[in-house]
């Protein structure tokens, strides 16, 4: 009996730990919606709004509509990708083949930032650093770009 | 982990070289489903 007890206590230590945690960064992340360039997308129901600043843009509709196809093609597919080991991934589409950025990143909880080093495709090295703003109830980071 | 959550998702801001946030993304983790 005590056998299977342990057994069991192991068995359900695994599954917890073979769970990936709510509140933590790590696993992978996809596009709920995205915002650039004054054009919105929501995955969820493919709804589109455009700011009337860009509709301003553009004379006919064709080049908005090549501007929304390409946030939708550029953007709305992109994974985050936070490992275990601080390892950090860039993905352009849910596709292993499309890693954009590899490199690691690390936290300053104190300065709220993550400073991520990562390699691009073309072997170019870069810094990226993360703000954490936790005035924001929702959890709302930024990702700040900066070539090093 | 060093920091809490209060949703599975996650509002983040990226910035272009110039310091200027033009990318906003609202992400959700996708291995919980």
């Amino acid at each position: 009996m005590k056998k299977i007890f342990t057994l069991f206590a192991i068995l359900i230590t695994l599954i917890a730990s073979a769970q990936p945690q709510k509140n933590s960064l790590t696993g992978s992340w996809k596009v709920v919606s995205v915002e650039t360039d004054g054009i919105f997308i929501k995955k969820e129901n493919d709804s589109v709004v455009v700011s009337e600043r860009v509709k301003s843009l553009y004379k006919t509709s064709v080049g908005l509509q090549d501007a929304i196809a390409h946030v939708r093609s550029q953007y709305t597919h992109n994974r985050f990708v936070f490992g275990k080991s601080n390892t950090y991934d860039f993905y352009l589409t849910e596709n292993p083949g499309s890693l954009i950025f590899h490199g690691n990143y690390t936290a300053d909880t104190n300065k709220k930032l993550i400073t991520a080093e990562v390699t691009n495709r073309a072997g170019t090295s870069l810094k990226k650093k993360c703000g954490m703003n936790l005035k924001v109830p929702a959890l709302n980071w930024l990702l700040k770009t900066a070539t090093a | 982990m060093w920091y809490e959550f209060k949703s599975t998702r996650l509002k983040l801001a990226l910035e272009n070289g110039n310091g200027v946030r033009d990318t906003f993304y609202i992400l959700e983790r996708e291995d919980l489903k």
